[in-house]
C-alpha cells in the first residue's frame, strides 16, 4: 500500500497505546525498515490485538488515512475499489456494495471500529452511506473470519478504524465536481461537498466534531428519455465524539447523525401521463460508548453501539417505510504471557484473547399506501463468546480460535479457525508464509425470514421463510510474501502470492415455490437454503517503493460455481489493479494514478449478449499543499469515460461497466 | 361602510348565481338537440381492482360505459355487466342468454417482432393519445362475418371427458383411453374409467383404474381397479373415492373424488375435492410427474374458466425490469347479444402508478 505515514494519524491515543509493544519490536527489525518505510503499519483486525502488519499471523491489507483522503472526500464507495481483489458494484437502490474473493456483499462483514453497521437492504451494507471522513485506516482481512467477528464474515472483514484523539486543528474543505459525459438542460450542474472538522480539549475531554455535506447532481445520459441514470442526492454526516483518559482508562462517546435523500425518475406510468420515480429518504442515528484500558496489565475494552435507521424508499407507486435498529455490546480481554516479541531462538510468548458479545436487531417494514405489513416488527437476539490463543516464537506464530453463538432463533452455532505464520527470511529479506483454515457462518437476516412482498397485482410474490438455517463456509487461505530492500536501501520491493479456496453450503436465495404457486396462481418465490458453491482463486501482487514513488500492481483470479457447475453471476474472473503514487516535499504534492481492469464476468442467462466483456477504469488524484493552511485537490474519476451503454438494457445486452461517466473534481481545504 | 359593500357584493353574487342556473336550464334545453355527436375514444377509468392482498372485480357495462356495483355472488347471475377486470385477468359475462364473446382485431402488429417478441421501445413509448388513431380506425366493417371468430369465456370441469356418448344410440360408455392425473398433498394419481354401467340418464356403476405415483422414481405404478357401486345412491348425497388408498370411502374419510348422486344412480359427473387439482392426459403422455416442476403442468381445480382474453393478452410484462405491465393497445371487438363494442385497454395504473387500476376505451360499433 501507499506509504503516507509521515503525517499519519495512527499515533492516536488508543492505537498508540495498544501498539506500543509492537512498535518497539518493529524498531529492532532491520528487514522491516528502509528509506521510506519510516513507520510500519499497525493492524488490529487479524487477531483483534494491535500488531505490526508484517507480524500479523493473519494476512491483512491496509489503506491508510492519507490515501483515503486522496481517493475520496465523499463516501467509502470511492475508496474500497482501491483494495486488490475487491469488486464494487452499484445496487438497484443507487447505493454501492462490495464483493471480495468471489463472495457477494452480504458475505463481507463491514465494521466500523470492530462493530457492525446497518445493512439497509437487509443484508448488504451500502458503502455510500459510510463517510470517508475522519478515517485512520481501513483494514481488510480476506477469508472466513466468523471466529473473531461472527455472522456474515464468509468472504472476509473490512474494518474501518476511525481516528482517535484530536489534532487540535479546525479545517474546512470545499469540493466541486462535474460529470462530463452527461446530458442536461441549462447550466451544467455541479456536485458539491463541504466538510468541517474541528477538535478541542475542554475540561479534560477531547471533543471532536466532523460535519460533511454532499450534494450530488446525479446524471442522465439522455434527458429526452424519462428515466434518469443516477439519482440526484443530498446527504449529511454529523459526527461528535468526546474522549478522556484517566489512569489508562479511556472513555469515548460518539454520536453520528446521517441523513440522505435521493431521487431519480424511473419511467412513465404505463398508459398514464404521470412519472414513476425512485426515492430514498434515510435518517440514521448511531451512538457508541467505549471503555478501554490498553495497558499491558489490563488490556481490555468494551464497546456498545446503538443504531436507529429510518428509511422511506422505493418506487413512487410502491413506497415502503422501514425501521431498523441494531444494538450490540461487546467486551474483550487480552492476556500476554512470556515474551510476545521474541527475537532470538528459544524465546517465546503467547497471547490469549477472550471476548463476548450481545446482539439484537429489529426490523419493521410496511407499505403505507395499502397499509400492508411486509415485516412485522421482528427481532433477533444472540449471545456470543470467542477465544483465541496465539503462540508466538521468534520465527513462527500459531493461532487457534473458537466462537460459539447462541441465537434466539437458530440455536447454537460454532466456528473454528487455525492460522499460522512462518518467518522464512533473514535480516535482509523478510519472507512470511501464512496459512489459515477457518469456518464461517451467516445467520439469516430478518428480511429473509419474515418478508412478505406482495405484488399479486403483477402476478408475483416474494416470501420469507422462517425455516431457514444459517449459511456456512469453510475456507482455506494461504500466502507467501517477500519484502526486501534493494540497491542499498534505495528501494523497497515486495511480492506476495496468495490463494484461497472456499466451500459454502446452505446459501440462501429466492427460489420458485411450485406448490404455493399452483395453489395461488401466482409466481411465488421463497427464500430457501439451496445453493452450494465453490469459490477459489489466487492473487499475485508486487510493490516497489522508492523515496518519492511507489508502484503497486495486483492480479486476482477468481472462479466460482454452484453445485450445478454454473458460474456465479456478477463476478469478474480476472481483475488487475495498478497504482502509482508520487509524493514530493517541496512543493508538497501527493498524487496517485490507479487503474482497475476487470474481465470475463459471467453473463446472466436473461441477456442475449454482452456489450463488452472487459474494461478498464482509470482514476487520477493529486493533492497540493500550498501553505500550511491551504491545500488543493484535483481528481479525474473514470479518465477514459468507460460507462454503461444506456441502450444496453433495451437491447437486452449485459454491460458490466459502471454507470458513472468521467468526473472532474476540484477541492480546496483550509486549516485554521 | 365596508360591511354594506360586502353585503352588496354577496347579494349580487347570489342573484347572479340564480341567473346562472336559469341560463343553464336554457342552455340545456338548447343543447337537447336531436343531432347527437358521437365522440369516440373517451377513456374510462381508472377502475380499481383492489389491492395485491385484497383483489376485487371491476364490472363494466359497455352499453352505459360505466361500472356496475355488484358483489361477486350477484355478478355470477347478473346480466347487466359485460366485461370485468381483476388483477391482470379480463372476464366476459357468461350469465347472459348469449355469453359475451370477443374477437381480437390484431391491429397492433408493430408491437411485436417477427418472432412474436415484444418490441420494447414500441411498448414503452406508446401512449393513449398516439394509439387513439388505431382505435378509431376500427369500424363496423371490421366485425368478422364468421361468428365463430368470437370466443366467449368458458367454464370447464377438469374431470369431464371420462365417458363417450353416442348421439345416435344415446349410449354412454367409459372412455377408457382418457386419463386424468390428480395432485393432492404432493401425491400424484393417474386414473381412467374402464367401465361404466348406464342407467337411463345416469350411471349405476363405474370402475376406475387408479395408479399411484412413486415420488422417488416419479413414475406411476400399476393400476388398481376401484369398483364404485352407485345403486345405493340417494339424491343430494355423494359417493366418495380416495385415490391414495384406491378405495371407496365415506365423507368422514379423506377423499379426492366425489360422484353426485341421484336416486338409485348417479349423474354422469365426477368432481374433484377443493384442495386437489388435476390435468387431463387424454393422450396418455405422462408416465410420471416431476414433483419439482409440477406447477408447470397446468394443474387446475374442479371448475376453471378459460378466459377468451387470455388468448391475446392485452399487456406485456416486465419489459424494462421493474415488473410493469404495458398495454399493447390492440383493439378487441366484444359481442354482447346483437351489439358489437370495440375495446382498447390503455393502462393498468392510476395516475400515481398504482397497479391494478384499469383504464379503457369502449364504444359501440354501428353500421354507417
Amino acid at each position: 500500500m501507499i506509504k503516507t505515514c509521515r503525517k499519519s494519524y495512527i499515533s492516536s491515543i488508543f492505537l498508540a497505546a495498544i501498539a506500543a509493544p509492537a512498535i518497539s519490536m518493529q524498531e529492532n527489525n532491520p528487514a522491516e525498515t528502509s528509506s521510506n518505510a519510516n513507520i510500519e503499519k499497525m493492524v488490529v483486525t487479524g487477531t483483534r490485538t494491535a500488531k505490526l502488519l508484517s507480524d500479523s499471523p493473519v494476512s491483512v491489507e491496509v489503506i491508510e488515512g492519507a490515501t483515503i483522503e486522496l481517493l475520496s472526500q465523499g463516501t467509502l464507495a470511492s475508496v474500497l475499489d482501491f483494495i486488490p481483489g475487491v469488486v464494487i458494484t452499484r445496487s438497484a437502490k443507487d447505493g454501492y456494495n462490495i464483493q471480495m474473493q468471489g463472495f457477494e456483499s452480504k458475505h463481507v462483514l463491514i465494521l466500523i471500529d470492530n462493530l457492525p453497521v446497518i445493512s439497509p437492504t437487509g443484508s448488504s451494507v451500502d458503502l455510500d452511506q459510510i463517510s470517508a471522513n475522519d478515517i485512520a485506516q481501513i483494514e481488510v482481512m480476506k477469508g472466513a473470519a466468523s471466529v473473531m467477528y461472527g455472522s456474515a464474515a464468509l468472504g472476509g472483514v473490512i474494518n474501518i478504524i476511525t481516528k482517535k484523539g484530536a489534532s487540535g486543528n479546525t479545517s474546512i474543505s470545499y469540493q466541486i465536481s462535474q460529470y462530463i459525459d452527461r446530458d442536461y438542460e441549462g447550466e451544467a450542474p455541479f456536485s458539491k461537498t463541504v466538510k468541517f472538522n474541528t477538535s478541542a480539549d475542554l475540561l479534560g475531554w477531547v471533543h471532536k466534531v466532523n460535519i460533511q455535506k454532499i450534494s450530488d447532481a446525479g446524471f442522465d445520459y439522455d434527458i429526452s428519455s424519462v428515466s434518469e441514470d443516477a439519482a440526484e442526492l443530498d446527504k449529511i454526516f454529523v459526527n461528535y465524539s468526546a474522549s478522556k483518559e484517566i489512569n489508562n482508562l479511556i472513555t469515548q462517546f460518539k454520536y453520528q447523525y446521517f441523513d440522505e435523500y435521493k431521487q431519480r425518475d424511473a419511467s412513465v406510468v404505463p398508459g398514464q401521463s404521470g412519472i414513476i420515480f425512485y426515492s430514498s429518504d434515510v435518517t440514521q442515528h448511531q451512538f457508541d460508548l467505549a471503555l478501554s484500558d490498553p495497558s499491558l496489565e489490563q488490556n481490555w475494552h468494551t464497546n456498545a453501539r446503538y443504531i436507529n435507521h429510518q428509511e422511506t424508499s422505493g418506487q413512487s407507486n410502491s413506497i415502503r417505510d422501514t425501521s431498523i435498529t441494531l444494538t450490540e455490546i461487546d467486551g474483550q480481554k487480552v492476556w500476554q504471557h512470556g515474551n510476545v516479541n521474541p527475537k532470538n531462538s528459544g524465546e517465546s510468548g503467547s497471547e490469549t484473547v477472550f471476548g463476548w458479545l450481545l446482539h439484537q436487531d429489529q426490523l419493521d417494514q410496511i407499505k403505507p399506501a395499502t397499509n400492508s405489513v411486509e415485516i412485522n416488527d421482528e427481532s433477533r437476539n444472540s449471545i456470543e463468546a470467542y477465544g483465541q490463543h496465539n503462540f508466538i516464537y521468534n520465527n513462527a506464530q500459531y493461532l487457534a480460535g473458537f466462537r460459539a453463538q447462541q441465537d434466539s432463533d437458530f440455536g447454537t452455532h460454532t466456528a473454528f479457525r487455525v492460522s499460522s505464520m512462518l518467518d522464512l527470511g533473514n535480516n535482509n529479506t523478510a519472507i512470511k508464509w501464512r496459512a489459515g483454515l477457518g469456518q464461517a457462518y451467516r445467520v439469516p437476516v430478518l428480511k429473509e425470514r419474515f418478508y412478505v412482498f406482495d405484488h399479486s397485482n403483477l402476478g408475483y410474490m416474494v416470501l420469507g421463510n422462517e425455516e431457514l438455517t444459517p449459511e456456512t463456509a469453510t475456507s482455506l487461505n494461504t500466502s507467501v510474501s517477500l519484502r526486501t530492500s534493494i540497491f542499498d536501501h534505495f528501494a523497497d520491493v515486495s511480492f506476495e502470492v496468495s490463494a484461497h479456496y472456499s466451500e459454502t453450503q446452505d446459501l440462501i436465495n429466492t427460489v420458485h415455490n411450485a406448490e404455493l404457486s399452483a395453489e395461488t396462481g401466482l409466481d411465488i418465490s421463497e427464500y430457501s437454503n439451496i445453493d452450494q458453491t465453490t469459490i477459489s482463486g489466487f492473487n499475485v501482487s508486487s510493490e516497489l517503493t522508492l523515496d518519492k514513488w511507489s508502484w503497486q500492481v495486483n492480479y486476482a483470479y477468481t472462479d466460482s460455481e454452484d453445485d450445478d457447475n454454473q458460474r456465479l453471476q456478477g463476478r469478474p474472473r480476472h481483475q488487475t489493479k495498478m497504482s502509482l503514487n508520487y509524493q514530493f516535499e517541496q512543493p508538497t504534492i501527493n498524487a496517485i494514478l490507479y487503474a482497475v481492469y476487470q474481465a470475463d464476468e459471467a453473463i446472466p442467462s436473461s441477456y442475449d449478449s454482452a456489450v463488452v466483456t472487459d474494461y478498464t477504469i482509470v482514476k487520477f488524484s493529486v493533492s497540493h499543499t500550498l501553505t500550511q493552511q491551504l491545500s488543493l485537490r484535483y481528481s479525474i474519476n473514470n479518465l477514459f469515460d468507460e460507462h454503461k451503454d444506456i441502450n444496453a438494457v433495451n437491447n437486452n445486452q449485459f454491460d458490466p461497466r459502471p454507470i458513472s461517466s468521467r468526473e472532474l473534481v476540484f477541492g480546496v481545504r483550509y486549516q485554521f | 361602510m365596508n360591511n354594506i359593500f360586502k353585503l352588496s357584493l354577496l347579494s349580487l353574487a347570489i342573484v347572479l348565481a340564480g341567473c346562472d342556473d336559469d341560463d343553464k336550464t336554457i342552455e340545456e334545453e338548447i343543447i337537447d338537440d336531436p343531432i347527437e355527436e358521437v365522440v369516440q375514444g373517451e377513456i374510462f377509468g381508472p377502475f380499481t381492482t383492489g389491492t395485491s392482498s385484497e383483489p376485487s372485480f371491476a364490472y363494466f357495462d359497455l352499453n352505459t360505459q360505466s361500472l356496475v356495483t355488484l358483489t361477486d355472488e350477484e355478478a355470477a347471475t347478473d346480466t347487466q355487466w359485460d366485461i370485468a377486470f381483476k388483477r391482470t385477468g379480463v372476464y366476459l359475462n357468461e350469465a347472459q342468454d348469449t355469453p359475451v364473446s370477443v374477437y381480437f382485431t390484431g391491429n397492433n402488429a408493430d408491437f411485436y417482432d417477427e418472432n412474436g417478441d415484444a418490441v420494447v421501445n414500441t411498448f414503452v413509448e406508446a401512449n393513449p393519445d398516439d394509439e387513439l388513431e388505431d382505435y378509431t380506425a376500427v369500424t363496423f366493417a371490421d366485425i368478422p362475418a364468421d361468428e365463430n371468430e368470437f370466443v366467449p369465456d368458458v367454464t370447464e370441469r377438469i374431470l369431464d371427458g371420462f365417458y363417450n356418448y353416442d348421439s345416435t344410440t344415446h349410449a354412454v360408455t367409459a372412455a377408457d383411453d382418457k386419463y386424468f392425473i390428480v395432485q393432492s398433498d404432493e401425491l400424484f394419481t393417474k386414473y381412467r374409467a374402464t367401465s361404466l354401467t348406464q342407467d337411463g340418464y345416469g350411471m349405476s356403476a363405474i370402475t376406475l383404474a387408479v395408479a399411484l405415483q412413486d415420488n422417488t422414481t416419479e413414475t406411476f405404478g400399476d393400476e388398481v381397479e376401484v369398483e364404485v357401486d352407485l345403486t345405493s345412491c340417494v339424491s343430494g348425497e355423494s359417493v366418495y373415492i380416495d385415490l391414495d388408498t384406491q378405495s371407496v370411502v365415506t365423507s368422514a374419510d379423506a377423499f379426492d373424488l366425489t360422484i353426485p348422486c341421484l336416486d338409485a344412480y348417479a349423474d354422469f359427473a365426477i368432481d374433484l375435492v377443493d384442495d386437489a387439482t388435476a390435468i387431463q392426459d387424454f393422450e396418455n403422455s405422462y408416465a410420471g410427474i416431476p414433483v419439482e416442476s409440477a406447477s408447470y403442468y397446468g394443474f387446475k381445480s374442479n371448475e376453471y374458466s378459460e378466459l377468451a382474453f387470455a388468448e391475446n393478452k392485452w399487456y406485456a410484462y416486465n419489459l424494462q425490469g421493474g415488473h410493469k405491465l404495458w398495454s399493447q393497445y390492440g383493439v378487441y371487438i366484444v359481442k354482447v347479444d346483437t351489439q358489437y363494442f370495440k375495446v382498447q385497454i390503455t393502462s393498468y395504473y392510476d395516475s400515481e402508478g398504482t397497479s391494478g387500476n384499469y383504464s379503457l376505451r369502449a364504444d359501440e360499433l354501428v353500421s354507417e
